[in-house]
Order: C-alpha cells, then sequence, then structure tokens
C-alpha cells in the first residue's frame, strides 16, 4: 500500500494531449485500482513464492524514447526466424526502421497496437478491472502502457508468413517499458507468432498480452524470455480459445534477475486444445515463476501442460499450475507434468500443482518431481570420453527437449533450441 | 601397458580389492573369473575411474602413467575402454549424436581433426560393417528401448568405433543368449589386435570358448588366488568356485 504512491508518481510521464478520452479514463481507473491495492505480497496463494522486494524496492523511471543500440540489435534480428513479418520494439516503442513486414492478405492488421487503438476508439480497451486479489502488474500495464503488438487475421486467412517479434530494452538507470498486445485469430484462421524479450541494462518489462482463439482457428504463439541478467520481466498473457480451435503456446525462459510469467487460458468453445508449455533455465541468483491457470469451461476440451527445468548455482524457480474443470466441461482430458532438475546445492525450486474439478467425466491428470541430474548417466557418458562439462550439457539438453518438441512449428522449435544451445555454451563451455 | 600392483580399494567402510597385483602386455588377453561378491566388477570400477572407490593402497600404472591420478574421462581419451555390465540408458539423447561427441573428444585428445557428420557417417558405416550390426541403433535414444543382447552389442560398437588401447570387458556376457553371444563375440575378436589389449571379467566359462585368452585370473575375495593358461578357466568350470576354499 505504501510503496503504491511512489511507484505511481515515479512511473508517470506528461499526458500525451492526444489520447482519446477513453483511453485516458481507462488509464485512470487502472492507475486508482493499483494505488487502492498495491502489489500483491507473499500471503496471496498465487504469489506465495514469489519474492517481488527487489522489484517493488526498485524505483523505475518510465522506459526513454530512444534509437537503441543499432549494432546489437541488427545481430538480434539476424537471429529471427528468416521468412518471417519482424516487427520490432525499443523500449515499448514501435521501431518501424527495423521492422519489415511480409505482403499480408486482404484485412489482416500487424504492426502497432497504439496504431490499431487509435483506429479502434472504444472497442481496443482491453482492461478489465479484476475483481479480488490484487492484480498490481495488469494495473500498471494498462495505466502506463506506450506500445505493442496488434495482430488481427480475419477469419479464414493463414498467415503464410510466422511474425517475430522483437522487443528490445535499454537502460542504464532502472526504467520500465510497459507493453500491450494483442492478437485475435478469426474464426478458421491460423497464425504463428513468436515473441523474443531482451535487452541490455537495469530494464523492467511489464507485458500483458491477449490472445484470442476463434473457433477452428489455430495460434501458435511462442515465446523467448532471454532478457539481461540485471533486467526485470513480468508478464501477463490471457488466451481464449473456441469451439474447435487449438492453441499451442510454448515459452522459454532464460533471462532476467527476476521474472514471473502468468499464463490464464479459458477453453470457452467445445473440443478446443490448450498448448501451454515451457522450459526454464535460471543460474547465479535468478528468480524466475510460471503461474499458470487453465479453465476448462466447455466439454471435450484438451489441455497439454509440459515446464521443465534445470537450476544451477542459487537460482529459485517456482512452478504454480492450476488447472481448473467447470461443472460444464465433461470429458475434458487435461494432462500436466513438471519436472525440475537441481544443477546447484543452493538452488530451490517450488512446484505446486492444482487441480480444481467439478465435472464427473474427466480424464485429468498431473505430475511433478525435483531432482538431480543423472550420475549414471553423466559417469557413462564420462567413460567414453566426453569432458564433465559437455556430458552436464547433453544431459541437461536431453532433459528438456521433449518439452520442446512439443512447439508445433518447426522454425520456431529450431530457434528455441539454438537458444538453449546457447545458454548451454555459456554455462557449460567446452574445455 | 597396464601394471597394477598392490591394489587396495574399498566403498564406505567395506574394504572390496585386497592387493590385487597383475600385468597385461599389449596385445594380451586376460580373464578375471570369480564368484559373486569377489571384487571383479570394483576392479573394472576402480580402472574406468567411477566415483564413489577409494584407493587406499597400490598403484597402477597405464602406459607410464599414474593412472588413479586422471579423471574417467582423461583415461577414456588416453585409450582405456570400459565396456559395461549394465550400459545406461540415457533418454534424450541421440545414439549418433553421442558416439560423435565421444569419437571427436578421443580424435581431439589425440591431436586429430574432427569428424563431420559425413565423415563420421562413412566411419559409423564401415565399422558396423566390420561387427555385422544394423543400421537401426544410431537414431534411437542411447540404449533405451534396447533388448539386452543390443546394449551389449551398442557396447562392442563403441569399443570399436573408439579404438582403445585397453579394453575392460565387464561381464558383457551376462543376459545374452547364445547367438548374441557369439556374435559379440565374434566382434571382439576381430577388434583383437598387437597393440590393444583386453581384460575380461566374467563369472562363466562360456564366454571364453568364444574368446579365447592368453592368462586366466581367479579373483576370490578381493585377491588373484589363481593365475594360468586358458585350461585353468576349463578346470574352473568342472570343480565349480567351491574348490578355491582350499586356495583361498
Amino acid at each position: 500500500m505504501s510503496i503504491a504512491a511512489p511507484f505511481l508518481d515515479s512511473l508517470a510521464s506528461p499526458r500525451d494531449q492526444t489520447e482519446p478520452a477513453w483511453l485516458s479514463r481507462s488509464r485512470d481507473a487502472a492507475r486508482a485500482h493499483f494505488a487502492e491495492t498495491g502489489f500483491p505480497t507473499r500471503r496471496h496463494e498465487a504469489w506465495r513464492f514469489t519474492e517481488l522486494k527487489s522489484l517493488t524496492g526498485t524505483n523505475f523511471a518510465p522506459a526513454p524514447a530512444l534509437a537503441g543500440d543499432a549494432t546489437v540489435i541488427g545481430e538480434r534480428l539476424c537471429r529471427l526466424l528468416s521468412h518471417a513479418s519482424r516487427v520490432v520494439f525499443v523500449n515499448g516503442r514501435f521501431d518501424a526502421d527495423h521492422s519489415h513486414i511480409c505482403t499480408l492478405p486482404d484485412g489482416v492488421f500487424l504492426g502497432s497496437f497504439a496504431d490499431w487503438a487509435a483506429r479502434n476508439g472504444e472497442a481496443a480497451d482491453l482492461f478489465q478491472r479484476p475483481a479480488g486479489a490484487p492484480d498490481a502488474f495488469r494495473a500498471l500495464n494498462q495505466g502506463f502502457f506506450t506500445d505493442g503488438l496488434a495482430l488481427i487475421v480475419p477469419p479464414g486467412v493463414t498467415l503464410d508468413h510466422p511474425v517475430h517479434v522483437l522487443y528490445w530494452g535499454e537502460a542504464a538507470d532502472p526504467a520500465a517499458a510497459q507493453l500491450k498486445g494483442l492478437i485475435r485469430v478469426g474464426a478458421g484462421a491460423k497464425a504463428t507468432v513468436i515473441e523474443t524479450f531482451t535487452g541490455t541494462g537495469r530494464t523492467w518489462t511489464n507485458a500483458a498480452m491477449s490472445v484470442e482463439v476463434a473457433e477452428t482457428a489455430h495460434l501458435g504463439h511462442y515465446r523467448l524470455q532471454d532478457e539481461a541478467l540485471t533486467a526485470f520481466h513480468t508478464g501477463t498473457l490471457d488466451v481464449t480459445i473456441g469451439t474447435d480451435a487449438a492453441y499451442d503456446g510454448f515459452t522459454l525462459s532464460l533471462g532476467a534477475s527476476m521474472a514471473r510469467q502468468d499464463i490464464n487460458t479459458k477453453l470457452i468453445g467445445d473440443r478446443a486444445f490448450c498448448g501451454v508449455s515451457g522450459v526454464y533455465l535460471l543460474a547465479e541468483r535468478q528468480e524466475s515463476t510460471v503461474a499458470t491457470v487453465i479453465e476448462h469451461i466447455a466439454r471435450d476440451g484438451r489441455t497439454k501442460e509440459v515446464f521443465k527445468g534445470c537450476l544451477a548455482d542459487r537460482s529459485h524457480g517456482v512452478f504454480q499450475g492450476q488447472i481448473k474443470v467447470a461443472q460444464t466441461a465433461q470429458k475434458t482430458d487435461a494432462y500436466q507434468l513438471n519436472k525440475t532438475i537441481l544443477l546447484g546445492d543452493r538452488a530451490v525450486m517450488d512446484a505446486k500443482p492444482e487441480l480444481e474439478i467439478f465435472a464427473d467425466d474427466v480424464k485429468c491428470s498431473h505430475g511433478a518431481t525435483v531432482g538431480d541430474l543423472d550420475e549414471a548417466a553423466e559417469f557413462y557418458l564420462r567413460s567414453r570420453g566426453i569432458a564433465p562439462e559437455q556430458a552436464r550439457a547433453m544431459l541437461i539438453e536431453a532433459f528438456v527437449v521433449d518439452a520442446v518438441e512439443l512447439v508445433g512449428h518447426e522454425q520456431a522449435r529450431d530457434y528455441l533450441t539454438d537458444a538453449i544451445g546457447r545458454w548451454l555454451a555459456l554455462r557449460h563451455p567446452e574445455k | 601397458m597396464l601394471e597394477i600392483k598392490n591394489l587396495h580399494a574399498r566403498v564406505g567402510d567395506n574394504e572390496i580389492l585386497k592387493g590385487i597385483s597383475l600385468t597385461v602386455n599389449p596385445g594380451e588377453v586376460h580373464a578375471i573369473m570369480g564368484p559373486n561378491g569377489s571384487g571383479k566388477s570394483t576392479l573394472a570400477s576402480v580402472l574406468s575411474g567411477r566415483d564413489g572407490y577409494e584407493v587406499t593402497e597400490g598403484s597402477v600404472t597405464y602406459l607410464g602413467q599414474d593412472l588413479l591420478a586422471l579423471d574417467a574421462d582423461v583415461r577414456a581419451r588416453e585409450g582405456v575402454f570400459l565396456a559395461f555390465q549394465y550400459p545406461v540408458e540415457i533418454p534424450g539423447v541421440n545414439n549418433m549424436y553421442f558416439l560423435r561427441a565421444a569419437v571427436n573428444s578421443v580424435r581431439k585428445h589425440r591431436g586429430e581433426p574432427e569428424l563431420d557428420a559425413g565423415q563420421f557417417l562413412k566411419t559409423v558405416r564401415q565399422t558396423l560393417k566390420l561387427l555385422d550390426l544394423r543400421e537401426d541403433l544410431l537414431n534411437r535414444a542411447v540404449n533405451v528401448g534396447f533388448s539386452g543382447g543390443e546394449k551389449k552389442r551398442n557396447e562392442i560398437f563403441q569399443l570399436a568405433l573408439l579404438n582403445p588401447k585397453l579394453a575392460i570387458l565387464d561381464e558383457t556376457d551376462s543376459g545374452l543368449d547364445i547367438d548374441a553371444l557369439r556374435q559379440v563375440s565374434d566382434g571382439v575378436n576381430k577388434l583383437r589386435s598387437p597393440d590393444r589389449a583386453f581384460v575380461l571379467i566374467t563369472h562363466y566359462q562360456r564366454l571364453l570358448d568364444y574368446i579365447v585368452p592368453d592368462h586366466v585370473h581367479v579373483l576370490s575375495q578381493g585377491k588373484i588366488v589363481m593365475s594360468g593358461d586358458k585350461s585353468l578357466a576349463k578346470e574352473l568350470e568342472k570343480s565349480g568356485y567351491a574348490m578355491l576354499g582350499d586356495a583361498a
């Protein structure tokens, strides 16, 4: 409560006079919500294991508008998928120079959320003031967002090229970028979106993304959180999945000193498919939370959720995975698995799987394990001449590979696998 | 090549090897036989550098260097190979990828250029042909879902690829039916050469019908209690390990 006011003050920048009235109203409401409730604490069940002190104790200014280090951005751009539309944001602002949008089918919008919102008026107000628990990160996002991705795919349209979004953050002194995003895939439409969050310095990225997958539509949505180790990252992802639609989501978390991903999906149409999986690789004193809430509301829905990770040094990982099956969601088939390997003696994992089932005819399973790297396997590799560091890297990669294999898009899978390879090469250099 | 002198080793407080001495020269095949619990597998583990074994006395010299001072992976790169009694299953690691990493580690150590995927495949195909093995072992995860025989064949296949100077085979015959035993033994026989030595650790004489040793040693309660030529194995087969009661 006490830290809410200074937070609001330091994040405030002069109001954009051209901002539409509805948006100003919505922002005021969101800021008021935050002023009232402040940050969640560990007394809130959903935040029990997430240490927010380092974030709430930092004095963030709004991220400055800047061109960004062109060399570094260029280098990161090279790693993005080829044959993809590229949308680049620097410190929360659309960067037209670095973006490259492929020829799009009629009716598709791809680019800046602010642009799209300006054309769509109040319909672009995605913020809903939540009831109950404080929703600090959503509220701060709405109160202060600058820009972010908008992708609108009309019914029946297939995007031939994936969309790759690069969010670059850069700040010497603590600075916050609030990214708002919307992906709307119309009935029977098909799209693939890859998001990469990266940067340098003491940035805080607070992203809020809404995703709507209409009936029989398909969205592949793959995210790489590879922020600087001095950075903070919080993200809220809200997904609705319609009848016979499929959402294939994956999150690879490698960066940030403190990170939290909240993923909330609702299967609102019958026979919907929800894939929410990911990998986290942490080292040093990194803190990373994955908190998912998957709600089955309609019949015959399917969920596949696999999160795997390795924690080195003194890192701390948290997985809080909730699957709720409403009484209306008969014949739900939900699978959840969380497996972690502790590489460091002082690494800590908190895992809390939760199933809440109100329908009687469902198939739901969950499992969570925390263990060590297989010593027998490590010795076997070493007995064949493979150096200890390389042997461990091979076993870590092998451990997470079956989660990565759930990514349904080959190029995206390769992109994520390469990022894992770079992490391993850095942490386990071959002698 | 290998000189073991008065080797004592223990696991925890349990002394298992109680003074083993053994000299192995290039080109020789030594069989080490003995009942369960005599220390056969401990000897293999100590020689290959497995963690958890403490050498309390004695020395092991391999090609003039102190073998016990080398890490397990360095021993392998220096040409010591252990064929496991229970090869380890490693889900998620492709056998081909693993084999290339292993072969290139050894090659790098020897100052030889590393093999690219194409060159490696060529070497692999030649080796498969030499050992009369099928290619389907290659694209599976290391030992995962392999039958007992396939696992042991994969060990011999690795032996051939890594081209060691000293190969230690730990109960390679255990769990094999007669056809698999014959195939594995044929593979070993093809890999015998004047500059490579083998140490065969086995409980049964059966293996020695197929791989004929130059020397046979009998291990009992952590010591070599008898040594002889191949006829010693035959004798043991007739009388059983019970005869050790007198010798030990």
